[in-house]
């Protein structure tokens, strides 16, 4: 039997880590403690992750603390409806070596370990999907050339959602592609205080780096493998295949709620985000197994924006988080 | 930690004696409550079948309870693991250990998780349900409370006092010169009531008991009242205080048929003890009766009824026609205030007792037509069913046995007597019903219906005769190829109407604006291009 010092990274090492990360951003960031969690825990859950929220409320900000906090190299592309693929990806330049003139290929933000593009919906949908072979495997292909992204390879995305013109609503495609789609929400009266205190001194707190710089890449690495080593019983497996089932409009076991309100349900994909995220909850909290509490904490986070709702909840109004509370209620009290 | 599987069973073990405790503790505390009811149901003289009904559904009930809790606790492998891992809130670490215990190469984390497993199981230890639940305190107060609860105790010194069984007539007259010592206070309540609901009450008449021997008759009337819907004011107050046990009572003090006082329906018996009781129940029907408008024959169809169930119940039960004349008055005191009020005769002896009754059953009928403004007045019938109520109660304490006398006979004859004037009463009136019901629904043929708000007057159709017919039909006789008027090809007339458009002259004149636009002119030619152009033109000459 294999013992747990195969494991570079020990779970109370882990855990340590994550809780530091954590106070470090909660730092800077003020409130927001849940978006900073699942923040942590989509990255060290290898996916990424979109930032919905009206401007100002510290997107950017907790994208670039999070960057310094690990010591990560890290870029930044400002979307715009004029930004091309090649902006993004890099492109092939003649470089005249020797007297010959070669083709180089020069790349582009995307080669980095914290990528951060913000407003994303206002690039073109061309653009868009220029991240997602990048995004789901960690390669761009330019002039039918692959090459490859240095892991670990974590995009932070930022939409704004009132912005109607000019903008270019992310497809299911893309969408799919992000772990976690996180509701950044306006600050409670102490916190925005707290925050006008903290952002209008000389000494603006800046996030600190957490990670010593040459083995924060390794050591990451080594805690991306120590989750997938959370273990998860068999019942907990059950229930995150009926919560995304449920989800399903089609089939004989579409729940009737689910065709009313929902065109397409969340598909294996969603059912890895929940099952990878409630593994770092895990270990957070202190476990090396998974419990039906770590699902149902980042279900939200990973289900909401892989279900498509249907002309009639958006005539009604409904949100995703609702349906989804009430595709799964009878399910978790079932279990 | 060695065996995850093995301290899963020892956990299950000690979970299980857990709650196998509790199941017993509760199931005893709900079969030692259900024993405790039982007792006090039978103390309060509940029939053994249905103490044993009671008894079996209780037993059945508290089995199939504690078969359910342990159908609940009956777990192996993974579902025992899971399930302590609800109860003892270890977030699926029995689980995931029992379930990855048994995998031939286990995970690198499974180590961990052993250890983690066994401090929370050192925790959960803590967390082991007790042996007791709410259930079983609930069920602890309950049994308590049935333990310490005081007795009846007015019922059960009822049931001690019982005494031995008298003669109708005897206990009857001991009751009429003493009042009920067991409820000195109930008697004198409703003789109370008596006395304020009947006013011109003759003094002297030698039946000052006959008033407080209606504290039986009080509690019928109080049943009256109650099953007529409840009457508001004075008479609901007075039935207020004459409520079952006063009607059960009486009976038992007088030894008198207590089953029958126990069972209900036994408010006329209650008082039956020989006693003349038509007073007090005539009372109590005519107050009963009071403010119900009914017609003069649903009074007499009811007094006759109620004549009717007197007689049997005389007959059948063996009760005292002292017994029947009450019940007819109860049964009248639902239908008729004024029949009972002259069937509310007294005992034999007291024909003018009866008179003293019908007296006072008049002041009281006075007082409630003052009260409802409502009073009915009686009419021949009810006279001779009063008569034959008077005749069952005049004979109390002949027939207390089996046979029927001629007395009964008499009455019975008398009964069938007013049945049959009633039922030629009833014809009567259907038949005139019957009469009248044409006249005022006639249903016209459909069709001919003369209803202003429907139709307007009816005009009569003329009979049509075939010359008469406004549609001519006749057959074409001529050739289909003949030339038919109005047939054939038309010829233009040449005739222009004058409402055709006309032509106009219009005179046409040029505008003096220009419609088309200035051509463009050459551009000239600038200055620095000018001598090559210069240089070109004496070429263009030479071409040219």
């Amino acid at each position: 039997m294999a013992t747990p010092e195969t494991l570079a990274v020990q779970p109370d090492e882990f855990r340590r880590t994550f809780e530091s990360l954590h106070t470090e951003l909660s730092r800077v960031i003020v409130g927001q403690h849940d978006v900073i969690e699942r923040l942590l825990v989509a990255f060290f859950a290898g996916g990424h992750v979109l930032l919905e929220g009206v401007p100002g409320l510290g997107k950017t900000l907790l994208a670039k603390s999070f960057a310094n906090t690990l010591g990560l190299p890290f870029r930044r592309i400002q979307c715009t409806p004029d930004l091309m693929p090649a902006d993004i990806i890099g492109t092939e330049l003649v470089v005249d070596r020797d007297g010959r003139k070669t083709f180089e290929f020069s790349p582009g933000p995307i080669f980095t370990h914290i990528l951060l593009t913000d407003e994303i919906n206002r690039a073109t949908p061309k653009t868009q999907s220029a991240l997602l072979e990048a995004m789901a495997e960690y390669q761009v292909s330019v002039s039918g050339k692959t090459y490859r992204l240095d892991e670990p390879f974590f995009v932070i995305a930022t939409q704004n959602p009132i912005e109607m013109e000019g903008v270019y609503s992310l497809p299911e495609a893309q969408l799919d592609r992000f772990l976690f789609r996180v509701f950044v929400s306006p600050p409670s009266a102490d916190e925005l205080g707290h925050i006008l205190r903290q952002t209008t001194i000389a000494d603006v707190p800046t996030a600190k780096q957490m990670l010593p710089t040459e083995t924060a890449r390794t050591w990451i690495l080594q805690a991306r493998r120590l989750i997938r080593e959370v273990l998860v019983a068999k019942p907990v497996e059950d229930y995150v295949v009926q919560l995304v089932s449920a989800t399903q409009t089609h089939g004989p076991s579409a729940n009737h709620a689910a065709q009313r309100w929902l065109r397409y349900g969340a598909g294996p994909r969603g059912a890895q985000a929940l099952l990878m995220g409630a593994k770092v909850l895990a270990l957070v909290r202190d476990r090396v197994n998974v419990s039906f509490e770590d699902v149902d904490q980042v279900l939200e986070a990973a289900l909401n924006h892989r279900i498509i709702l249907s002309f009639e909840a958006e005539a009604d109004r409904r949100t995703a988080h609702e349906i989804l509370d009430e595709l799964i209620t009878p399910i978790r009290t079932a279990r | 930690m060695t065996d995850p599987q093995h301290v899963i069973q020892q956990l299950l073990a000690r979970y299980r004696q857990r709650l196998r405790l509790r199941r017993v503790s509760t199931g005893v505390a709900a079969v030692g409550c259900l024993a405790l009811l039982l007792w006090r149901l039978a103390r309060i003289g509940m029939a053994p079948a249905w103490l044993t009904a009671l008894a079996v559904a209780g037993l059945a009930g508290v089995g199939s309870w504690q078969l359910w809790l342990a159908k609940g606790t009956r777990h192996t492998g993974l579902s025992a693991a899971r399930d302590l891992d609800r109860v003892l809130a270890l977030q699926e670490r029995l689980t995931t250990a029992e379930q990855f215990s048994r995998s031939t190469t286990p995970p690198l984390l499974y180590g961990e998780l052993l250890k983690s497993t066994e401090q929370s199981l050192e925790m959960a230890q803590a967390r082991l349900p007790r042996w007791y639940d709410r259930t079983g305190i609930a069920l602890a107060v309950l049994l308590l409370l049935l333990l310490l609860w005081p007795q009846p105790r007015a019922s059960m010194q009822r049931l001690a006092q019982k005494p031995p069984a008298a003669s109708p007539r005897s206990s009857a007259e001991s009751k009429s010169s003493e009042p009920d010592r067991t409820e000195p206070s109930e008697q004198s309540s409703s003789r109370d009531q008596q006395r304020s609901s009947s006013q011109p009450q003759p003094s002297g008449t030698g039946q000052p008991s006959q008033g407080q021997q209606g504290s039986g008759a009080g509690g019928q009337s109080g049943r009256s009242q109650a099953s007529q819907g409840g009457q508001a004011g004075q008479q609901s107050g007075q039935s207020g205080t004459s409520n079952s046990d006063q009607g059960q009572s009486p009976s038992q003090s007088s030894g008198m048929n207590p089953s029958q006082g126990q069972s209900g329906q036994g408010q006329p018996q209650t008082s039956a003890g020989g006693t003349p009781q038509g007073q007090g129940s005539a009372k109590g029907t005519t107050q009963a009766a009071a403010g119900q408008k009914q017609t003069g024959t649903a009074q007499q169809a009811a007094a006759n009824a109620a004549a009717d169930r007197g007689g049997q119940s005389a007959s059948k039960t063996g009760a005292t026609p002292t017994g029947a004349a009450q019940q007819t008055a109860k049964q009248n005191g639902q239908a008729s205030g004024k029949a009972n009020q002259s069937g509310a005769g007294a005992t034999g002896q007291q024909r003018a007792a009866s008179g003293e009754g019908n007296h006072q059953d008049q002041g009281q009928q006075a007082n409630q037509r003052r009260d409802t403004g409502q009073g009915q007045q009686g009419s021949g019938t009810e006279k001779q069913l009063a008569e034959a109520q008077q005749g069952a109660s005049n004979r109390p304490g002949e027939s207390g046995g089996a046979g029927p006398t001629p007395s009964q006979e008499a009455l019975k004859a008398d009964i069938k007597q007013l049945l049959k004037n009633l039922s030629g009463e009833l014809k009567e009136l259907q038949a005139q019903q019957l009469q009248n019901l044409p006249a005022q629904v006639s249903n016209p043929a459909p069709g001919l219906s003369t209803d202003p708000q429907l139709y307007g007057d009816p005009m009569a159709l003329e009979r049509a005769t075939g010359a008469a017919m406004p549609i001519q039909l006749e057959a074409d006789t001529e050739a289909t190829s003949a030339a038919r008027r109005g047939g054939g090809l038309g010829q233009p007339s040449g005739h222009i109407s004058q409402a055709a458009p006309q032509q106009q002259s219009e005179d046409a004149t040029l505008s003096e604006q220009q419609t088309e636009e200035q051509g463009v002119q050459r551009q000239a030619v600038p200055p620095e291009y000018r001598p090559v152009f210069e240089r070109l033109a004496p070429t263009g000459h030479q071409r040219s």
